[in-house]
């Protein structure tokens, strides 16, 4: 018998029904089962996992023996772990299942989500493409020590993008809502001009001539930098394994006084989860506090390896089947007391870049990448020119220091986060001003 | 899942569809992942998915689980799904049943999915990681995979193909410096475990110290990762299919024109000796067969599955893949270029061994600006400087139009077997 000082049992299982739309046919529609249990041991000295499907939690043996699978794996292990003894808590439900979205009929879902798309076709608009997804996931947990919690999310979302053409230039945006629990198609069906009239407008913009200036980052890309820049290097694990520019700094200045960035997976953004991949009860995380790293993000595992008192467990996720890694959920910089337009005048002469196709970090290196879908040059303290195919990049300390303003608002925007596995995140900001970024761009304007 | 079951599920769809498939996934793998230069973890997986697809009245409906004992429920489900698309035009059925070309599946009988093997890769890997041994090895991990897959359909398709798997990474610090390798490959022998671990140290090691870029344009080499990543990924999304079809390439409604420099050449070879996911037969179980993409800068094909084929009143190239909800979806087998060979890193240059942000390039356009990591200022073949950051922007069209040069020696990825590639007068902002 294999020596086991920790098990749990993670089993999720769901289904997830998608439409796709293209050139206002639908293209396909269908729903698709899942369902994965994760044994996890830790043994005298490491982890061991073992995945099965369709496993029947009800079924004891079935489960002894995939548990002893797992133990038998982490006998090979040569690194010592721990796991930090703390409250798992009682998880805080949200009624988020969404039966009224269950029970609408998928062709009635269909039809909204093709008049949606239709009202993308306007003149200028040569294609156009939409998607609906909807997902419910439960999720069973259950320990060595007789702790278990239940969850059941369902996760909704469109997408819709159109593409401009004119002669042989072609321009394409897209627009996204993705949320948990319900979402009425009905009620976004303006989405679609709106996303069509942007690709138009893109047919006009200039591509800017790169290098360091100015830069006003909207809440979407502003958000973006918060976890791109900011949460992935204060993931547990990186601090832990000395690979990140913010480990080590616990207490002293990362960035300006007006900063501080907060990751909270028991929000009700895209990444809610009431507990997380180690049954660990969900909260909010002030990562940065008025420009002082306040807290890493942890598992329990990282957790007893980097200190107690170097922040929160309750940060685990994982893929159905998968390890849990340590990871963001909804992050978010909070926001400032200055007005948009107080912001674009200071900004002077530079750039307003708004909204994000996605970004890279190297935590190690401290080095960010990351594209707006558009923006505009800021002229005598006004945005004049619309721009395109920009991004930002820079080294993640120098960028925090560079924060100069705060707006008052800020907006959370949804997608999907790849560390090995990807799982659903939202992130926001209000309208941030930096007073030097390294922008890229091939053009002349 | 046995050749029964199969059956069971044909025959079961047939009584209710016109056409039935079943996509048919059994696999087994473990992977080792380790910290402090020792195994801190073992994961171990086996399972089987299955995807569905029936046709009824050119209705193409589709469904997918993880679990075999809800195949049933999957049939159904498709069935609902098919009443809701649209009818395909010019649907011309499922590939029918045909005589395969010769040839081997991508799979090693010397891969095991044993603790005992991914140990020892991963042994050798940290021994080649110990030559530059100023960079500290963070993490690193090894996987082995073993399965098969089936393609089976009421039209008397019934297709398996044998597959395995090793793949490799790594990843170290040296200061501030990181460094990063990763390779796989179906067999044992075109695995260099040393060669990951070294490269993996080198790079973390070499990058320190970087020295400022003045913003101007330079003469660039693409490594084969960017070229990979950056070049091929967007040129592949402009000759799809469905892409084409749909009025999303730059591409369309262009075949027969020279849109590359006539010295470009780009194919696609499914058996390619060099390539990595040898196929006889594509997702849904059409022959494969070599494609001339583009032909002395003159583009000449576009990749097809059946159903796009069908609607762009066409045939199937035989380029379908299987995505997680059952539908397919149109991607090459192994790429290759042909353009002027020469040794790229003779003359000075910017070297990029990679790229962050790669996927947030323009897929429409081409345009990209990313940021560069482990670049190096190079002469006659050596690192002269190690760069300590800088943004590359273009448009990867316009890369092609203009004329490159690439390296005799080539590395093989998932879909493509890839050279390093020489850009003359590239922007790059310091």
């Amino acid at each position: 018998m294999e020596k086991i000082r920790y098990f749990d049992i993670r089993y999720v299982r769901g289904t997830i029904t998608s439409i796709q739309t293209e050139n206002r046919v639908i293209e396909n529609a269908g729903s698709s089962f899942y369902g994965k249990a994760l044994f996890r041991v830790l043994g005298e000295n490491g982890w061991g996992y073992y995945c099965a499907s369709s496993i029947d939690m009800n079924d004891k043996k079935m489960k002894d023996a995939c548990i002893q699978k797992a133990a038998a794996s982490a006998r090979l292990a040569g690194v010592h772990a721990e796991i930090a003894d703390i409250p798992l808590g009682s998880p805080r439900s949200w009624v988020c299942s969404a039966k009224d979205q269950a029970e609408t009929p998928l062709e009635e879902k269909a039809a909204q989500l093709l008049l949606l798309e239709s009202s993308a076709k306007i003149p200028g608009i040569s294609s156009t493409s939409a998607r609906y997804s909807e997902q419910y996931q439960d999720v069973i947990f259950e320990d060595c020590n007789g702790y278990s919690a239940t969850s059941s999310v369902c996760r909704t979302l469109f997408t819709i993008s159109a593409i401009a053409n004119r002669g042989a230039d072609m321009q394409m945006n897209y627009e996204q809502e993705a949320v948990v629990g319900p979402l009425s198609l009905k009620e976004y069906i303006p989405y679609g001009e709106k996303c069509a009239k942007r690709a138009v407008e893109l047919l006009d913009a200039s591509v800017v001539s790169g290098g360091r200036m100015p830069a006003v980052l909207d809440p979407a890309i502003g958000g973006v930098f918060a976890h791109e820049a900011v949460g992935h290097a204060s993931e547990g694990d990186a601090v832990r394994d000395g690979v990140s520019v913010l480990a080590g700094k616990l207490g002293e200045q990362v960035g300006s006084s007006l900063v501080t960035i907060i990751d909270d997976p028991s929000m009700h953004g895209y990444g809610y989860e009431p507990f997380d991949a180690e049954g660990v009860s969900t909260g909010p995380t002030e990562l940065i506090k008025s420009g002082i790293m306040h807290k890493y993000m942890h598992s329990r595992e990282t957790l007893a390896a980097v200190g107690l008192e170097t922040g929160d467990a309750g940060h685990a996720r994982a893929e159905p089947g998968m390890q849990p890694l340590v990871r963001m959920s909804n992050t978010y910089i909070k926001e400032g007391d200055s007005s948009y337009d107080e912001i674009i005048a200071e900004c002077k002469k530079g750039v307003l870049l708004i909204g994000s196709r996605g970004g890279q970090v190297d935590p190690g290196r401290g080095a960010f990448q990351f594209n707006a879908k558009y923006g505009y040059l800021i002229e005598n303290g006004e945005t004049t020119k619309m721009i395109r195919d920009v991004s930002l990049s820079g080294d993640i300390l120098s960028v925090l220091h560079n924060i100069a303003l705060c707006g008052k608002e800020r907006k959370m925007s949804s997608g999907m986060c790849g560390k090995g596995q990807s799982v659903p995140v939202s992130d926001g900001a209000p309208h941030v001003y930096l007073t030097e970024a390294l922008v890229g761009g091939g053009g002349s304007v | 899942m046995s050749e029964l079951d199969i059956d069971r599920i044909l025959s079961y769809g047939e009584k209710l569809a016109d056409e039935v498939e079943v996509y048919m996934l059994d696999y087994t793998d473990i992977s080792l992942e380790q910290r402090e230069m020792a195994i801190s973890s073992v994961f171990e997986h086996a399972g089987s998915s299955i995807y569905l697809r029936v046709v009824k009245d050119n209705r193409i409906g589709i469904s997918g689980t993880s679990d075999a004992a809800r195949w049933k429920d999957c049939v159904d489900v498709a069935l609902s799904s098919a009443k809701l698309s649209e009818p395909v035009p010019g649907w011309a059925g499922f590939p029918a049943k045909a005589v395969l070309p010769e040839g081997q599946d991508p799979c090693d009988k010397n891969i095991t999915v044993t603790p005992d093997l991914a140990a020892k890769y991963l042994d050798r890997m940290n021994a080649g990681a110990a030559k530059h041994p100023e960079a500290r090895v963070v993490t690193g991990g090894v996987s082995l995979s073993t399965g098969n897959a089936v393609i089976a359909n009421s039209n008397g398709v019934y297709y398996m193909r044998d597959m395995s798997g090793i793949s490799l990474g790594m990843d170290a610090i040296c200061d501030t410096s990181t460094g990063y390798d990763y390779d796989s490959s179906p067999f044992l022998d075109r695995i260099d475990p040393e060669k990951i671990g070294e490269e993996t140290t080198f790079w973390a090691t070499a990058s320190r110290n970087g020295v400022d870029v003045e913003t101007k344009k330079y003469d660039v080499v693409f490594s084969e990762h960017v070229v990979e990543s950056l070049i091929l990924d967007l040129f592949t999304e402009a000759v799809n299919g469905k892409n084409v079809l749909s009025g999303k390439s730059v591409f369309a409604g262009k075949l027969g024109e020279e849109l590359l420099h006539p010295a470009i050449s780009i194919s696609d070879i499914p058996m390619d000796k060099q390539g990595s996911a040898w196929k006889r037969f594509d997702s849904e179980g059409t022959v494969t067969s070599d494609l001339s993409i583009v032909q002395d800068g003159v583009l000449s094909a576009f990749l097809y599955d059946a159903k796009i084929a069908s609607q762009a009143k066409t045939t199937s190239t035989g380029h379908a893949h299987r995505s997680g909800n059952g539908a397919t979806y149109i991607h090459p087998h192994c790429m290759r270029i042909a353009a002027p060979v020469s040794d790229v890193m003779d003359k000075p240059c910017l070297f990029v061994r990679e790229v962050i942000g790669a996927h947030t390039a323009n897929s429409l356009t081409g345009e990209f600006s990313v940021e560069v990591a482990n670049a190096f200022f190079a002469e006659s073949g050596k690192f002269v400087h190690p760069v300590k950051k800088a943004m590359i922007s273009g448009n990867i069209f316009e890369i092609l139009r203009g004329g490159v040069s690439i390296s005799a020696e080539t590395k093989t990825f998932e879909g493509a077997v890839v050279p390093k590639m020489r850009i003359e007068s590239m922007q790059v902002i310091g």
